[in-house]
């Protein structure tokens, strides 16, 4: 009892308050920290494996620079909407098609969406757009070209970043909207209220409908999904490049740097981790509890 | 203890005799009224102090003999001491006066339970007194020795002034008994009829009080007071045809209530009916807030009166009528062009905004349509508005208050276009902002949950978020366009209600400021007291302490506080930052006056 | 005692602080709490055998804790420590602000200090890289320190690099004669299963929240009764509504803690959620209350109550629920002890006046100490907390006690009225006569 009283009998420490022990109270036994562990359930990276989760990043930016190819095609000239439009439509039932298949195969239980309900998706959206192209063509008229694709630039970088790369199914409402605001704006700028309409259909399909079913595709799929993200980049830096070269080199960087060079830096620090754990610790929760 | 005498300054040279007062036994003092010289017959003594006991419902009693040794009245003192056994008392006050002496001195006869006299020679002592302490004075309680102060007061003041609560009080003044200067008070006002025996009157008692000089000038206002009887009876008979007037059917039907709630000529009318009602009233005031409350109507009324013959006077002189009619019909078309010009303006690339070019064209035409509603509404208008000034004038007879509120009235309808721009604009404002901030949250996918007046988050289906996402770009781009014609016509409106709110605050002026108790206080200070002052008269070593008793009037602040007359401005205002609000989410807003009615 | 969490802030702390101090004036120390002022108290009050708080006028910067410039609050800090001649200054909870302002303070004053943790910190993420850092600082140079548990300790002589030597474990106590059992206040148609806790995260009230409908589905007869207030209420309403217990799931908000026992005699079973503890008080009034304690094994817990007493789990729903089960059932046969004898058990283990005891002890071993000079302080801190930050703070030390300098040029320490002792060994405080007047005559600001 208390600081630095005599030494006690060769009774054994107990690490237990409930009990008057005859050691004083700054006793410091050889048991002392003996909970302590380190670094206890690390995960060890393989490069690959994490080059491989790193791809669906660099799909996703891949997918941005399609959409901006796209517009630049279209305020070009060179791509006309209708073409858009029409490409847009038979992707997107090749999609649903796709779509489809992969669903009846798990036959996930969860509340199947019915043919009708798509279609009436389908609709709103395609009426809405249309009602609204040309309102929106008129939008941003007054607004300066530089504020307009300032705008567009940051909420694209919003869309990235809020991204929910881990649950990408229902897409996070904060980044689609995002993208959906900067697709409103970059279509605004377009010559027509057609080019509008067409432009828009089309980020709804990079931006809304192609996660879903790359998230589909992820889950029953794995082996053709790193394909079909390989082929994505291919074809995001390929697009860019056709418009913009020096925009497909820095998009190239990227994405190396992204897919290649940030797992090789996760698994080479791992080795530097030194984490302190013991009884003190807050447990965590690892069950999910939000079903409850 | 000490023991406090307050004695009438009036009483100081009266003649030997016995001492009238009241014993304030809680706080051990005594409030001496009147002397009763010699020579007198006990028994009428007590049977007048009764009567006046009865008659004044203050607990009168003898206090104690009063000397002034003149020359041949020699052995006053053991007559005086054998006095105390004729009016028994529980103390009895022998005060000495020598002549050539400034001080009194006292001396103390207890009674004890036996009835013995028991003598208690008072000590005189030098002590300090805290003059600005007005209600302290027993903090020497723990000294042995009775001692005396004397606290001369002005005895036609105090019977006269009115003592005011002080505001920081902490006690309850519910709960707190009545303070010992509060009490003395009290009983100086009450005891109003022991100071009309006359000095000069034959009878069987002889006393010396403050007197009243002026008896002839009381008797003119007897005769007045009569007067006025059939006076207020024809206002009350008026005043009921009036209500009667009003409460007919019609008057109650929606529309006409809701422009009379509106036009603050009505309001000034149904404030006016109501002072009347209570001017008229046959009843006396009850207390002295009542009086002076009617007070302060009849004198605003007369003044508000007086200065509306003024402006009568002035308008219809020189024909100034025509002069401001052939004014106005120009005036309002030139504020009309120049709303034009605005919305021109408005309508271009003002101030080198970026508008949606679409809604500026469709908002600017449809404002400039209604200018020109409302330009071919006052030219059709431009004939009348003579007469309408004409007859419009003539209120003033009225009151100052009538003749402003009519202009304020007019002012209104004249700018009525403004302020349906400003409503047109704000409400288009407001829904543009409401319907921002709720898919401002969707947006973020967050929503508002009513029934636990928080943001939740939610899981939105695709397309919901499309729509509200298309909605959001349009609104948001759409937003400066609509926000600048709300400023400008918020601006506008506010130099109107401006405008108006000056007028309202002089018109609520002249209604509410209490001129008579202003009146008194300038003319009489003492009649309105916040408080005492005491002053030390002298203190000879021989003598007890003798002190001065003056009247503090009350600030003028607090003579405004008090007695101004309960009006619509008394009502809680909005703060200003609920104001700069308000005007920020688009919410309407109305000059002072209309607050608690428009409100709802 | 010094320490931002004090009356009327209700909590472990807070109960600690006065109790310890209590005992502390009956062993004839005189003690003096300082706290800063909560809302319109403020200034000094006297408690209970003239135990002397002063509330002082400092800023509050969240959660009750103020904000620190490790100089504004010198010059109050230094008229207390003069004019109540402290000894030895005792901070309180490493959360207080306050408490490390006037360590800090108290060293360069040339007093000896003492200060006690009630909590527990990880170390994995930024902000508690930082805090620990801060920590580290704070008891460079403190004389000796005082942890809850065993598990606090080894956690604090982590966090703050000390030598365990200095560390001393003092347990908190909990007054008996406040929980005793009473079971004809439970009602036997049922199982009621209490909890009381702040409804935060770090109690684990998620896990409650799982666990509460999977009990309910399985046993018809049980209830739950929860006290207590905080973000979290929110998810045991969301599981009340959605399974409908509205009349089993009793939410009582938050409660005052006399009402606490009122509570808890109510139940059959005391659960405990914590994800982390030092030492939990709330198990200890509930198994002093005659309950069965169900528990998460977590922190400092395993070490409050011996095994007989309480069934541990892991934290996590399956094994909490699994815990409870065989509580219940056990409750169901009967086979449990009566109220009464395990509060004859329990109330034995912790008391006040054993803490106080200890406590003495510490500061008997303190006021001996000597304070270290400035120079070697400014050494020990360059070599104890690292060059940046030791630097750093070697500097503002140097601040600190030229700012103390100024003061006592400016108001010197003679000129101060000494305070009049309500306690202590001179203490006028005498509604109790005070039987003990030891040979301590030292005072201590805890």
């Amino acid at each position: 009892m208390g600081p630095d009283s005599a030494p006690g009998p060769a009774v054994p420490w107990r690490k237990v308050l409930w009990e008057c022990q005859p050691f004083p109270d700054n006793y410091v036994d050889q048991r002392f920290l003996e909970e302590l562990r380190r670094n206890e359930g690390i995960r060890q990276y393989r490069y690959w494996a994490v080059v491989k989760e790193a791809g669906f990043v660099g799909e996703r930016l891949s997918c941005v620079a399609i959409f901006i190819t796209i517009w630049l095609y279209i305020e070009e000239g060179l791509l006309s909407p209708e073409t858009l439009l029409w490409t847009s439509l038979v992707c997107a039932l090749l999609g649903y098609g796709l779509h489809q298949a992969l669903t009846s195969q798990v036959e996930s239980g969860c509340e199947p969406r019915t043919r009708l309900a798509d279609l009436q998706s389908a609709t709103i959206f395609l009426s809405f757009t249309f009602g609204f192209s040309p309102v929106l063509k008129t939008l941003t008229e007054s607004v300066s070209t530089d504020t307009v694709y300032a705008m567009s630039a940051f909420m694209l970088l919003a869309h990235l970043v809020s991204f929910p790369y881990a649950h990408p199914s229902p897409p996070g409402s904060f980044s689609l909207n995002a993208a959906l605001f900067a697709s409103v704006c970059l279509a605004s700028r377009l010559p027509g209220a057609l080019h509008t309409f067409a432009m828009l259909s089309c980020a709804l399909l990079v931006f809304a409908l192609w996660p879903c079913l790359l998230q589909r595709l992820r889950e029953n799929a794995p082996s053709q999904f790193t394909g079909v993200c390989v082929g994505v980049c291919i074809g995001g830096v390929g697009g860019l490049g056709s418009q913009w070269p020096g925009g497909a080199v820095l998009l190239a960087l990227a994405l190396w740097s992204v897919t290649l060079l940030c797992p090789l830096l996760l698994v080479k620090l791992q080795g530097q981790k030194d984490n302190i754990q013991g009884p003190w610790d807050e447990a965590e929760i690892h069950e999910d509890l939000s079903h409850f | 203890m000490v023991l406090k005498i307050f004695f009438p300054q009036c009483c100081n040279r009266a003649d030997s005799g016995l001492l009238v007062g009241r014993w304030i036994s809680s706080q051990d003092s005594a409030v001496v009224l009147a002397v009763i010289h010699y020579p007198f017959i006990p028994g009428h003594v007590k049977q007048y102090i009764q009567q006046m006991q009865a008659k004044s419902g203050v607990e009168l009693s003898v206090l104690g003999s009063w000397s002034l040794p003149k020359d041949g009245q020699e052995g006053m003192e053991s007559f005086l001491r054998d006095l105390s056994t004729i009016f028994p008392q529980e103390r009895w006050l022998q005060i000495n006066r020598e002549v050539g002496k400034m001080g009194f001195t006292c001396q103390v006869l207890q009674r004890d339970q036996n009835g013995r006299v028991v003598q208690r020679e008072t000590k005189k002592k030098n002590e300090k007194v805290d003059e600005g302490a007005g209600e302290a004075g027993g903090d020497e309680e723990e000294q042995e020795e009775e001692k005396v102060i004397f606290v001369h007061y002005e005895q036609r003041k105090v019977m006269l002034s009115q003592l005011h609560p002080i505001e920081n009080g902490v006690p309850d003044p519910k709960t707190a008994p009545p303070s010992e200067l509060r009490q003395m008070f009290q009983t100086v006002a009450n005891s109003q009829p022991l100071f009309f025996l006359d000095r000069y009157d034959d009878g069987p008692l002889k006393s010396t009080h403050w007197q009243t000089e002026g008896r002839e000038a009381s008797i003119i206002v007897e005769l007045l007071k009569q007067a006025l009887i059939p006076l207020c009876m024809l206002i009350g008979w008026l005043l009921s045809v009036w209500t009667w007037v009003c409460n007919i059917r019609i008057f109650s039907l929606y529309p006409l209530r809701f422009l009379s709630s509106k036009l603050s000529t009505c309001i000034q009318l149904s404030y006016r009916t109501e002072h009347m009602r209570l001017l008229s009233s046959p009843k006396p005031a009850a207390g002295h807030m009542q009086f002076m409350r009617k007070a302060n109507i009849v004198v605003s009324f007369l003044v508000d009166v007086a200065l509306g013959m003024l402006l009568i006077w002035w308008l219809y002189r020189d024909n100034h009528i025509t002069m401001l009619a052939n004014m106005l019909v120009p005036a309002a078309d030139h504020v009309a062009k120049e709303l034009d010009e605005l919305l021109q303006w408005l309508m271009g690339a003002p101030a080198g905004l970026k508008m949606n070019r679409a809604l500026d064209q469709v908002l600017g035409r449809f404002f400039l349509y209604h200018i020109h509603l409302w330009i071919s509404y006052i030219h059709l208008m431009s004939p009348f508005i003579e007469g309408i000034l004409w007859y419009g004038g003539l209120s003033a007879c009225l009151g100052l208050t009538f003749a402003l509120s009519l202009l304020s009235d007019m002012v209104a309808l004249l700018t009525f276009h403004i302020y349906c721009f400003y409503v047109y604009g704000a409400r288009l404002y407001c829904l543009k902002i409401y319907g921002l901030s709720s898919l401002w949250r969707l947006f973020r996918g967050k929503k508002w949950n009513v029934l636990r007046q928080r943001v939740d988050s939610c899981s939105y289906d695709l397309d919901q978020l499309f729509i509200g996402t298309l909605l959001f770009t349009v609104l948001l781009f759409l937003l400066p366009t609509t926000a600048l014609y709300y400023l400008v016509f918020t601006l506008l409106r506010l130099v109107v209600v401006l405008f108006q709110g000056v007028l309202h605050l002089s018109v609520d002026f002249i209604n509410s400021f209490p001129l008579f108790a202003m009146g008194l206080r300038i003319t009489k200070p003492y009649r309105l007291a916040e408080g005492v002052k005491f002053r030390v008269l002298c203190e000879e070593p021989g003598t007890a302490l003798h002190l001065l008793m003056e009247i503090n009037p009350l600030k003028c602040s607090a003579v405004v506080q008090t007695y101004r007359t309960l009006t619509y401005s008394c009502y809680p205002k909005d703060s200003w930052a609920a104001l700069v609000k308000k005007l920020f989410v688009g919410e309407l807003i109305y000059p002072w006056r209309h607050k608690t009615t428009k409100t709802d | 005692m010094v320490s931002d969490f004090f009356y009327p802030n209700m909590g472990g702390v807070e109960s600690h602080i006065y109790q310890l101090s209590q005992c502390l004036i009956e062993k004839g120390h005189k003690v003096v709490i300082v706290t800063h002022a909560y809302g319109r108290r403020k200034g000094v009050r006297h408690l209970t055998n003239g135990l002397k708080v002063y509330y002082l006028p400092l800023q509050v910067m969240y959660n009750q804790s103020t904000a620190t410039t490790c100089f504004h609050s010198l010059p109050l800090m230094r008229c207390v420590f003069v004019r109540e001649r402290i000894t030895v200054v005792h901070a309180h909870s490493s959360f207080s602000a306050m408490g490390h302002d006037a360590l800090f303070h108290a060293k360069t004053m040339g007093l000896n200090t003492v200060f006690t943790d009630h909590s527990l910190f990880g170390f994995a993420d930024v902000s508690s890289v930082l805090t620990n850092k801060l920590l580290t600082v704070s008891l460079c140079d403190t004389n000796h320190t005082v942890c809850v548990s065993y598990t606090s300790k080894e956690n604090t002589v982590l966090r703050a690099a000390l030598n365990p030597e200095i560390v001393s474990v003092i347990p908190n106590a909990v007054d008996p004669t406040d929980f005793t059992p009473d079971p004809s206040q439970r009602l036997d148609d049922r199982i009621t299963i209490v909890v009381i806790s702040r409804l935060v995260y770090r109690k684990g009230i998620d896990l409650l929240g799982g666990l509460i409908p999977e009990l309910c589905l399985k046993h018809p007869d049980l209830h739950f009764l929860i006290g207590g207030e905080g973000p979290k209420r929110l998810v045991l309403e969301e599981v009340r509504e959605k399974y409908q217990l509205h009349d089993r799931v009793r939410l009582l908000g938050a409660l005052e803690h006399k009402d606490v026992r009122g509570v808890l005699v109510q139940g059959h079973i005391f659960l405990n959620t914590s994800l982390t503890e030092a030492f939990c008080m709330a198990i200890l009034e509930g198994a002093s209350c005659g309950l069965q304690v169900v528990s998460t094994r977590v922190g400092g817990i395993p070490e409050v109550l011996p095994e007989e007493l309480i069934t541990m789990c892991e934290p996590n729903v399956r094994a909490l629920c699994a815990g409870l089960e065989t509580v219940i059932a056990r409750q169901r046969s009967g086979s449990v002890p009566s109220p009464a004898s395990i509060h004859a058990r329990v109330q034995n283990l912790y008391t006040w006046r054993n803490v106080a005891e200890r406590t003495e002890k510490v500061y008997d071993r303190v006021a001996g100490e000597e304070v270290l000079p400035l120079d070697r302080r400014l050494r020990r801190l360059r070599a104890h907390c690292g060059p940046v930050a030791g630097s750093i703070f070697a500097f503002v030390a140097v601040l600190d006690f030229l700012f103390l300098l100024l003061l006592q040029w400016w108001v010197p320490d003679w000129v101060m009225d000494v305070a009049v002792d309500a306690t202590g060994p001179h203490g006028l405080w005498r509604q109790v006569p005070s039987s003990k007047v030891g040979a301590h005559s030292k005072s201590a600001v805890k």
